[in-house]
């Protein structure tokens, strides 16, 4: 196993959305996560060994002028102060990029969703409406200004870091989240703009958290530089494919 | 050397590099600056820098889809049947598979010939699932499986222009038609 990752064993999670006659539950092979979020140090290494990815190079498809911009406007100086804090104002592309060149990948939604279910003490908490509730209260505070270090962040059930309530993560497939963006409420999809998409329906509505995530997804350019938005890599577990329980 | 060889390898020279060095540099804002390898219709491989050279209508479909896909076709040759003059020839609607799975190369093939789309004129591009999601969050497109046979997404219409830059896009089938074909006959005359 790579340094730092954690093995999530295999397991399953309920969506929020579910196509019509679709399983209620969605299987999730064995995989290994980071244990932490990618740190602003970490993405500088990158940066300088892949110098195509460095925030004066990078072609404006890949990033927004925000590519991180903390990077210049917080620690002009080095990255002191920040170099163990989540990086954040990194776009899809350069997020994957990264990950491919630690050997790595980005989780999939089911992947994230699925490790993002677990408390302190389970892997699953189901309906806990106390864990639920304190997601929630995460998700509502508002951004913090200093973000913590890597280190410092709350640790689940799996031994992951800092999953709620530090910064959003990217996933590999953000752009399977089809809400037509125009309505909070809207589960059904606009027909002219998605093909056959109607059938889509919320599965949980009570879990806001889920419903925020699939928002913010839905809503999400790949090549955005949020600064409320980090990631972390996965990768597969060799053999693991088709072996869930 | 012998001066034969000299002569071939001068005319080995004067064949090859056109193909390299007058390949124009990309701006920066296309969106060919993803690279990645593709496979076309009729099998051929095609890196996706070589789409630069013409304007290009491009969508996301799959050829088992019952819905909107078929209008989208249509819509597709609605937009360009009407067009004169150099555009005429030089747009290919290009259609790229959301469903690498079924749609071999083979398959879109067929559906080329079901539909009636000439080859000049379309181009279907079969990629490997990670190539098609990244062309597609180039463009802003969704689509997420549904079930085992259908996939949900978007209906976006982009149109770009010879260097791979993105100067329209129909994003619903709402949409009014005639925006896209001013967005190309305004490409028309900025090309001549």
């Amino acid at each position: 196993m790579q340094q730092g990752m954690v093995r999530i064993e295999a397991g399953g999670y309920t969506p929020l959305f579910r196509d019509e006659g679709g399983p209620p539950f969605i299987a999730v092979d064995a995989f290994l996560l980071d244990q932490y979020p990618v740190t602003n140090g970490e993405f500088a290494r990158f940066v300088a060994s892949e110098q195509r990815w460095a925030p004066q190079n990078i072609k404006p498809v890949f990033a927004d002028s925000n590519y991180l911009a903390q990077w210049r406007e917080v620690a002009p100086q080095g990255l002191e102060g920040i170099e163990n804090q989540p990086v954040t104002n990194v776009s899809w592309f350069a997020a994957r990029a990264y990950c491919d060149w630690r050997g790595k990948r980005l989780p999939n939604v089911d992947e994230w969703e699925y490790v993002a279910m677990a408390s302190e003490e389970a892997p699953t908490v189901g309906d806990d409406p106390d864990f639920q509730a304190r997601v929630l209260q995460w998700y509502s505070t508002p951004a913090i200004t200093r973000l913590p270090d890597v280190q410092d962040t709350w640790r689940n059930y799996w031994g992951v870091h800092g999953l709620h309530g530090v910064v959003w993560e990217l996933v590999n497939d953000f752009n399977t989240a089809l809400v037509s963006g125009e309505s909070r409420a809207d589960s059904e999809l606009e027909n002219s703009l998605f093909c056959g998409a109607g059938a889509a329906a919320a599965v949980d509505p009570s879990d806001y958290a889920a419903f925020m995530r699939y928002a913010f997804r839905s809503s999400y350019g790949a090549r955005s530089s949020i600064s409320s938005m980090g990631f972390r890599c996965a990768s597969d577990v060799p053999g693991a494919k088709g072996v869930n329980p | 050397m012998t001066r034969e060889s000299v002569a071939a390898l001068v005319l080995l020279l004067m064949v090859c590099l056109p193909l390299t060095a007058g390949q124009p540099e990309l701006p920066d804002d296309s969106v060919y600056q993803l690279g990645g390898s593709w496979t076309k219709h009729n099998g051929q491989q095609l890196e996706l820098a070589e789409l630069a050279g013409r304007p290009r209508l491009v969508s996301f479909v799959y050829t088992y889809c019952e819905h909107t896909c078929p209008t989208i076709v249509a819509r597709l040759k609605l937009a360009t049947d009407g067009l004169e003059g150099s555009i005429a020839d030089d747009l290919q609607i290009t259609l790229v598979s959301l469903d690498p799975q079924r749609d071999t190369p083979q398959r879109l093939q067929t559906y080329m010939q079901e539909q009636g789309l000439d080859e000049r004129g379309w181009l279907m591009l079969h990629g490997d699932p990670d190539e098609v999601l990244g062309f597609a969050a180039m463009l802003g497109v969704r689509y997420r499986p549904m079930g085992e046979r259908d996939i949900a997404h978007s209906n976006m219409m982009t149109l770009l222009d010879g260097a791979g830059v993105v100067r329209y896009q129909s994003k619903g089938l709402g949409d009014d038609p005639a925006d896209l074909a001013e967005a190309i006959s305004q490409l028309a005359s900025e090309e001549q």
